[in-house]
């Protein structure tokens, strides 16, 4: 038997089955299920069939799948090795360490305090500068004039130093 | 690698995203039999469900920052495979139509068509998987993509929507209609 209804309650089937049919709709499809025997027989084939769908025997991948892969994975990248020691964890863990260090050395050149008399190997202008902030004028005339005699190049190299304070430059050069 | 077991599916892409390969690994120990499943029932050959498999894999490694945490790995995952399932199945189309139309009147064999009618041995009442198999791959397509993900990988209505992109109503009204159409093909196959 098949009356208007079954299109309706078979429809209601996935619902039904979640639980998720309103109280009023629920009772409906109990209703008819008692009294239509093809609408039973659709539900009992699609229980049979969805059970038997659950419990369905798997196919499994095959104990190589994952080395295949990788090795697939691993021809496939342009810059092999490379590629891969610049994209690895550990590599970016040495490189930010090294950047840290430097920006540190950096940062410590510029703290450290000149006047104090700490100086590191790259503090020669703030030595020199201090000289010739402390000695008088005919000191440095005479330095010059020592570095004269010393060569051109130790010359340059203390006109070079001392240009860094402008005001300390003009009266050196006035000197000369 | 042991500390890597306890994480979820989001947290281990995560780790691979900043390139712990680790993570990708136990990703794929994951998902590979579950995507062999669900690709073997579009193509119902196993090698050519493991290589796609592969594939799926290779995108996901290649593509790893493409995946955003807004959606489930699961659901990220099931989507290239099944994106890449149905693309296979086109192209097997194609071949086939190329091949049945190249061929002449006389280079055509006749092959009868295995209908599953001889019922013989299997207990009535009671569906065999095989059975099963052959009518899903007998549904309209948007049926037989429904039927796996929902009755055979029991994915959620949710997870369904968002690897389908159709609203959650019409994943629910599909799920009905593709189970009704299975039992009618279940019983022609039968008569």
């Amino acid at each position: 038997m098949q009356n208007s209804d079954c299109g309706f309650i078979r429809n209601q089937y996935t619902e039904f089955k979640d639980n998720t049919l309103t109280p009023e709709t629920k009772a409906e499809v109990d209703t008819h299920l008692a009294e239509c025997h093809a609408c039973q027989k659709v539900f009992t084939e699609l229980d049979q069939a969805l059970s038997t769908m659950h419990s369905m025997e798997t196919v499994q991948a095959s104990p190589n799948f994952t080395t295949t892969l990788l090795s697939k994975i691993s021809d496939s990248e342009p810059a092999g090795v490379w590629q891969r020691l610049y994209n690895s964890s550990y590599t970016k863990v040495a490189g930010y360490a090294i950047a840290a260090g430097m920006v540190v050395a950096i940062g410590l050149n510029f703290i450290i305090d000149p006047v104090s008399g700490v100086s590191g190997g790259n503090n020669s202008n703030f030595t020199i500068e201090q000289q010739v902030d402390t000695n008088n004028q005919e000191n440095l005339v005479g330095a010059s004039d020592s570095a004269l005699m010393a060569g051109n190049d130790s010359l340059n190299l203390n006109s070079k130093t001392i240009n860094s304070g402008s005001s300390t430059l003009q009266l050196v050069n006035g000197g000369n | 690698m042991n500390d890597l077991k306890d994480k979820t599916d989001e947290q281990l892409i995560a780790a691979f995203q900043q390139d712990d390969e680790n993570a990708f690994v136990l990703l794929v120990e994951r998902y590979r039999d579950r995507l062999i499943n669900f690709v073997y029932r579009f193509l119902n050959d196993m090698t050519d469900a493991e290589d796609l498999v592969q594939e799926t894999f290779v995108k996901v490694y290649r593509k790893k920052h493409s995946y955003r945490e807004i959606a489930k790995f699961s659901t990220w995952i099931y989507t290239i495979a099944g994106n890449l399932a149905r693309s296979e199945l086109r192209k097997r189309k194609r071949r086939k139509t190329y091949t049945m139309s190249s061929l002449g009147y006389e280079d055509t064999e006749f092959t009868p068509v295995d209908t599953g009618k001889d019922t013989e041995g299997i207990v009535f009442n009671s569906y065999a998987g095989e059975e099963i198999m052959k009518a899903i791959d007998q549904l309209p397509e948007p049926f037989k993509t429904i039927t796996i993900l929902r009755d055979i990988q029991e994915l959620s209505y949710e997870d369904i929507s968002t690897i389908l992109d159709i609203p959650m109503g019409t994943v629910k009204s599909r799920v009905n209609r593709a189970r009704l159409k299975l039992q009618e093909t279940l019983s022609y196959l039968r008569e």
